[in-house]
């Protein structure tokens, strides 16, 4: 319905106005027929299909990372672990050498003085077994030790070997090794404590707890666009008085800018994640790992020039859930180093845009604020190296360095997810172990 | 070359019968129309192709299953889809703002404009540099003709929401359809 005739006139012209098609678009239109492929493919499904195959890859890497790391444990273990915490006693040797970083921070400053890395020759044999294999082989070695308690083990790794080396013969003379053994009394003692500890460890049948809860804050790294306009419109306008655009600043700031060329400068910041999570350990490696995510997203808009410009804030609002695996890939007292793969679903809630009007470098006055109406979902896939420190039992801290893919959410929203779908980011958190 | 225009019916015809020429004939009578459609929702040169593209697939893909009801029913039908595919592009490659305005602006009633002198060229290069948001909602209501309700539908937007737009896109090209009518002298 025409309200008006010229408007009527626009859709007269319109509907039989014709202008010179792109050169050479037949030509492709026959090249896709015959490939019977559309083409070419658009710029945003090809940036989505290197998003996925990196994406993959990376989960890739992950998994190979974690093989070759799962095929050295069984070969050079001393090599790669020098310096173990001790062990739980388990059911398996590699589990054993690895040792059980909950269980071990728990009873950190009773198993201190059993961290050697040799002592996982003597561990091999399972459970409080280790320890009387101490014992065993100091009665061997010297047959005046008495089991386990005269077992000097809080030494260097040296002495430990020295033990080895003389339960199978090779140097140091039983005399010296006694000798060594007896006059420390204090790390006997200390030894005691640890062989105690082992024994009630085991009895007891504490076992580790398998939850988790971690609280996160992530940063990423943001990202500009920036695209110059030699606008049509600018070429017909010109300039009008203050009343001509009354109540249409964009219009006057436009007609303002006189044929002149323009900008348009965005600014996306880099999303800001806070979340909680929740982590399940399956066993002493794997966890699975799943929570709940708030992000603010933000970017700044300039368009216009230095004189009559536009400046807008837009504000959206994240909810997501993640998903996915950790691998702990090892130890050493109180820090573990792990590797993690995720994928986040997240909505966005809620959007604003804030529009502040510049004319001559002066704010004109008008200002809105608008509530962006498209809602998309965002999925994204994660993979991140972490550093985790204990603080005490309950308590570790950690830092995961890692990269996010932003799969394209098909909506009509800008946003740095479009903008830089690869992005690199540092998770800081803290996790605190529930339950038992 | 043979700028002889065929009717609709008699293009059907030749494309069914399986003249090999028969998409070309198509594609030679419309596509500058089409062009000008599609050019009208995507102001971005670099792209109007692929939109094109994308369109006279489908165009060609659907033709044998187009039903005929007279003529202008065909060039209606593939402009339809040139929209649609626009709409499409716009959607993932755009930022579509919708701006809410007060009510009481939307009672200002339109300032007369008159669009007597202006060629047509100028009239779409006008549009074309409307922003997305405004120029699409104009498109859709003034050229194809659909209603608030209609595009409230096609966009994801509020009913309302389509009216600030229109409301906007029309003070903006009075504008500058007064401006240049000025410029150019014309009374």
């Amino acid at each position: 319905m025409m309200e008006n005739d010229w408007l009527k006139d626009i859709h007269n012209r319109m509907a039989d106005f014709e202008m010179e098609e792109p050169q050479g678009l037949w030509e492709d239109i026959c090249a896709a027929e015959t490939e019977g492929t559309k083409l070419p493919v658009a710029r945003s499904t090809r940036s989505k299909r290197i998003g996925i195959v990196s994406g993959i890859a990376a989960v890739g890497l992950l998994l190979l990372g974690i093989f070759l790391h799962g095929n050295n444990d069984n070969g050079n273990a001393l090599e790669e672990r020098p310096s173990e915490k001790t062990m739980i006693a388990k059911d398996n040797t590699k589990e054993m050498s690895d040792g059980q970083q909950a269980e071990n921070r728990s009873d950190k400053t009773n198993v201190q003085t059993m961290e050697k890395h040799s002592e996982e020759h003597l561990l091999t044999e399972n459970k409080p077994i280790e320890v009387k294999s101490i014992g065993c082989i100091c009665n061997k070695m010297n047959g005046t030790l008495a089991k386990t308690e005269q077992v000097d083990i809080s030494h260097t790794t040296t002495d430990t070997v020295s033990l080895l080396a003389l339960a199978n013969n090779d140097s140091p003379s039983y005399k010296e090794a006694a000798h060594q053994n007896s006059t420390d009394h204090k790390h006997r003692e200390e030894a005691t404590r640890g062989y105690e500890y082992y024994a009630q460890t085991e009895t007891s049948a504490n076992k580790p707890s398998r939850f988790t809860v971690g609280f996160a804050t992530a940063g990423g790294i943001g990202a500009d666009n920036r695209q110059l306009f030699q606008g049509e419109m600018m070429a017909v306008a010109s300039t009008l008085g203050e009343s001509g655009w009354h109540g249409s600043p964009l219009l006057g700031i436009m007609a303002l800018n006189k044929g002149a060329d323009t900008e348009r400068k965005v600014r996306h910041h880099s999303p800001i994640r806070t979340g909680l999570s929740l982590a399940y350990r399956l066993n002493d490696r794997w966890s699975l790992e799943s929570g709940v995510t708030y992000a603010l997203v933000g970017s700044d808009i300039h368009e216009g020039n230095n004189d009559n410009f536009v400046k807008e804030t837009q504000r959206l609002h994240y909810v997501g859930i993640p998903v996915g695996v950790r691998y702990r890939i090892c130890s050493w007292k109180k820090l573990a180093v792990y590797l993690s793969s995720n994928v986040l679903a997240e909505k966005c809630v809620s959007g604003q845009t804030h529009r502040k009007y510049f004319i001559s470098g002066n704010v004109n006055g008008e200002e809105e604020t608008t509530n962006i109406a498209s809602h998309p979902m965002q999925w994204s896939l994660g993979a991140k190296a972490g550093v985790e420190y204990d603080l005490n039992n309950q308590f570790s801290v950690y830092a995961e360095p890692g990269c996010i893919y932003y799969f394209n959410d098909n909506s009509s929203l800008e946003t740095v997810f479009k903008e830089r779908p690869l992005d690199f980011n540092l998770n800081l958190g803290v996790r605190l172990t529930v339950g038992k | 070359m043979n700028d002889s225009k065929h009717s609709e019916k008699e293009l059907l015809r030749l494309y069914e019968k399986g003249d090999r020429q028969a998409r070309y004939l198509v594609y030679k009578q419309y596509a500058r129309y089409l062009t000008a459609v599609c050019s009208r929702y995507v102001n971005n040169d670099d792209h109007i192709k692929d939109v094109l593209q994308e369109s006279f697939l489908k165009i060609f893909s659907q033709l044998g299953a187009f039903h005929y009801h007279g003529e202008g029913s065909l060039r209606a039908w593939m402009s339809r889809i040139v929209v649609n595919e626009s709409l499409k592009w716009l959607k993932q490659n755009r930022r579509l703002e919708y701006v809410e305005i007060d009510s009481k602006e939307l009672n200002i009633p339109d300032a007369p404009t008159d669009t007597g002198g202006v060629p047509s060229e100028v009239i779409h290069r006008m549009i074309r540099s409307l922003p997305d948001g405004y120029r699409t909602v104009f498109n859709l209501y003034v050229v194809e003709e659909k209603s608030h309700r209609e595009i409230a539908e096609m966009l994801g937007i509020k009913e309302s929401t389509s009216a600030s737009q229109l409301h906007r896109a029309k003070a903006m090209l009075a504008a500058m359809i007064t401006q240049f009518r000025n410029s150019k002298n014309i009374k």
